[in-house]
């Protein structure tokens, strides 16, 4: 069998090779229509190959005249998948440009059929006989060309135009590289065959070159450029496949960790979907909770598995997300299957879509149960300190409290002791007595409000905040330590607004600070001379929101590096006391949302303030 | 102040408890004086008075062991008798130490003051 002849079967062979093998690359999906318009490029590219191969082997002019006249269809077809080819892979191109190519290409089959014996030839006069390369003979036509024939180059160079003007489209498209070179690459490959095929065809038609019509092996350079596409995009799938692959087991152990530190912070991952109520939680939460693990749950049960009391806080919690930025955090209760009761806190965020329509809510819930726990211990503790700085305060007003409460003891017992007087007497004065009894009565009363305020100074409990008018309990605790004064010759100068709004506090804590003040300040006075040793106590409204107290002494005063100091725990420029009194006076006022500080008072003394928030 | 009558002359600061004193004594045939302010009574006690005095130790101003020892420094020659409601050792001895013929804590009973 002859080269030419093996060359030839060959090209068909690669041309229908390329041809199935994009015809699978566009039945994949991938750029579908621009791999189809090649497969029939290809295909047909094929035939005009396999009509070379026949017009080397006539041996009529007959027989030559019927090859040249009927390679024209798949020559259109090839102009037509080409156009097709470059639009769809480029996406570019002036469609007019290819319009009056196909219009022209059209018109050249039509006048193949219609004019001469072909478009090339009018008449084909005769075959000459080529020797080529390796002594094979191969036919060549040779005759009168036909007038139409420019046609056929014409529409071959539109074509060519329209491909570089869509190759000039992408470039300037594009801004990545590998797409300008996908453009280059491929759009030379195109302009290079359709100028080789139609220069070289029109030089062997016009005599001027012995060789056959090379078309075929024209394309392959369309082919080649199309293989390197091929195997780069194969490549950089592979390359694409083993990141992927490189990122799917990082984001595995990316898991594994997340999921190691979730356990090791016992933090449970839940998931939300909010479109299909859905509820999902990892690592067998559900489980945890006495729920089945094997199945996502509703919203309602699990607000179901709440503790009572804070269903209506998480709902809430959640409508505000939902309303809101999407951020929820909320604390809850659940009783255990254990029974015990446990404390956690729930974060989460709310995935929108583009309508800001909820999605999902994704988040974490951690046990904090023993944080609650210490917490409590340690308010309760506050507690207890405080309580037992109040009864201490109390223990040195013990004097005090004892002459207060004996004035109304003494006026009854005196009183009960003159009634009986009165009624061992033969003319009884039941009016006196009356009036004795009335005394009792009144002194009585006077004696149990002492007691009263006394217990409740002295009562251990939970802070309980209700409106205070801070110039009565000014005044109760006046009349407490009111013996105290007097046996340390204090005077007290009071200066109360009676236009004081009220606040919210524990009228036994702010006593404990009143008290605390006035004790410090009577002690800071009792080395100062009798008759300098004056207390000013004042109210006032302090600003918008706020309204102040203030004790002031007549004392030494404290020096300025010891004002802030004498806050803190342990400190005390007393020779005696703990040094814990201020300490806790400013822990109460500042969880009542006051503040408390000192400054001095010039010439002599220190002022204390404390401010409290207006109901 | 007259001295013709013997009187108790109380001083306190609390004035249920003169009412109530006053009540007492006067239940048993006294004559009683009594007075709230330390310095009034200081102001306007003369010598030679009748009768006793009846002071309460503690009181604003003018407690009743300085009211004592104004009282004799204006040459008091009345019995003085102490009543208190927050008594203690100390206090108890200098109030004898300057001449107290006694010196009871509140609430007081009968027999012990009259």
């Amino acid at each position: 069998m002859s080269w030419v002849t093996i060359l030839w079967s060959m090209l068909v062979g690669t041309s229908l090779t390329f041809a199935l093998l994009h015809l699978f690359i566009g039945a994949k999906g991938i750029q579908r229509w621009a791999n189809f318009a090649f497969v029939i490029a290809a295909v047909a590219t094929a035939a005009i190959t396999a009509f070379e191969l026949m017009a080397m082997r006539a041996t009529s002019t007959e027989q030559m005249a019927i090859i040249l006249r009927w390679v024209h269809p798949p020559i259109l077809i090839l102009w037509m998948a080409i156009v097709c080819f470059v639009r769809f892979y480029f996406k570019a191109g002036r469609s007019w440009l290819a319009g009056i190519g196909a219009i022209v290409r059209v018109l050249a089959v039509i006048l193949n059929y219609t004019t001469g014996q072909n478009l090339f030839f009018k008449e084909i006069t005769g075959l000459k006989q080529v020797t080529v390369w390796g002594g094979e003979t191969i036919s060549i036509a040779e005759g009168i060309l036909n007038p139409w024939y420019p046609t056929g180059p014409i529409s071959t160079l539109l074509l060519a135009a329209f491909v570089l003007d869509a190759a000039i489209g992408m470039w300037r498209r594009e801004q990545d590289s590998s797409d300008r070179r996908r453009a280059l690459i491929l759009s030379a490959s195109i302009i290079f065959f359709l100028l080789t095929a139609v220069v070289h065809a029109a030089l062997v038609n016009i005599g001027a070159l012995n060789s056959p019509y090379l078309v075929g092996l024209s394309f392959m350079v369309i082919l080649f450029a199309m293989s390197y596409e091929l195997s780069y995009n194969m490549f950089h799938s592979v390359q694409m496949a083993s990141m992927l692959q490189a990122s799917e087991i990082e984001l595995r152990r990316n898991k594994q960790r997340m999921k190691l530190a979730a356990n090791a912070a016992e933090l449970r991952l839940w998931e939300w979907d909010i479109v299909y109520d859905q509820i999902w939680s990892s690592d067998s939460t559900l489980a945890l909770y006495g729920l089945d693990e094997s199945r996502t749950i509703s919203s309602e049960s699990f607000f179901n598995i709440i503790y009572e009391e804070d269903r209506e806080r998480v709902r809430f919690a959640i409508a505000n997300s939902l309303a809101g930025n999407g951020d929820y955090e909320c604390e809850f209760r659940i009783i255990m299957p254990d029974g015990h009761l446990h404390w956690f806190n729930s974060r989460g965020r709310i995935d929108f879509d583009d309508l800001r329509q909820p999605l999902r809510m994704q988040g974490v819930t951690i046990d904090i149960t023993s944080r609650k726990k210490a917490k409590l211990e340690v308010q309760q503790q506050r507690n207890e300190l405080i309580h037992l700085s109040r009864v201490t305060l109390l223990g040195e007003l013990s004097g005090s409290l004892a002459h207060e409460l004996n004035q109304p003891l003494t006026a009854i017992l005196s009183n009960a002791q003159a009634a009986q007087r009165f009624l061992a007497r033969d003319k009884e004065d039941l009016a006196e007595v009356e009036n004795i009894l009335n005394d009792i009565v009144a002194e009585d009363r006077r004696a149990g409000e002492i007691i009263h305020r006394l217990r409740q100074l002295l009562k251990k409990g939970e802070t309980q905040c209700f409106p205070l008018d801070l110039n009565k309990v000014t005044k109760d605790v006046l009349k407490l330590v009111n013996s105290d004064l007097v046996n340390h010759n204090v005077i007290v100068s009071l200066v109360l607004d009676p236009n004081l709004p009220i606040v919210i506090g524990d009228r036994v804590q702010i006593q404990q600070v009143l008290l605390n003040l006035i004790m410090n300040a009577c002690e800071a006075m009792s080395q100062s001379e009798e008759g300098k040793r004056r207390l000013f106590i004042r109210t006032k409204r302090f600003c918008a929101d706020k309204v102040q107290l203030s004790v002031a002494d007549q004392g030494p005063g404290i020096d300025a590096e010891s004002r802030e100091r004498i806050f803190e725990p342990f400190f005390t420029t007393k020779l005696q006391g703990m040094g814990l009194g201020l300490t806790i006076c400013r822990n109460i006022i500042n969880s009542h949302g006051g503040r408390l500080w000192a400054a001095d008072n010039a010439p002599n003394g220190t002022i204390f303030y404390f401010t409290l928030p207006i109901s | 102040m007259t001295a013709s009558v013997s009187t108790v002359f109380i001083v306190d600061d609390d004035t249920a408890v003169l009412k109530a004193l006053t009540r007492l004594l006067r239940s048993v045939g006294l004559n009683v004086a009594t007075f709230t302010s330390p310095q009034k009574f200081l102001e306007q006690f003369e010598p030679g008075l009748q009768g006793c005095l009846v002071l309460d130790v503690s009181m604003p101003t003018l407690n009743g062991l300085e009211l004592q020892r104004g009282l004799a420094a204006k040459g008091n020659m009345l019995p003085v008798i102490f009543l208190t409601g927050n008594g203690d050792i100390p206090m108890s001895v200098q109030a004898m130490k300057q001449g107290a013929v006694d010196f009871l804590t509140k609430p007081v009973h009968e027999q012990d003051l009259i």
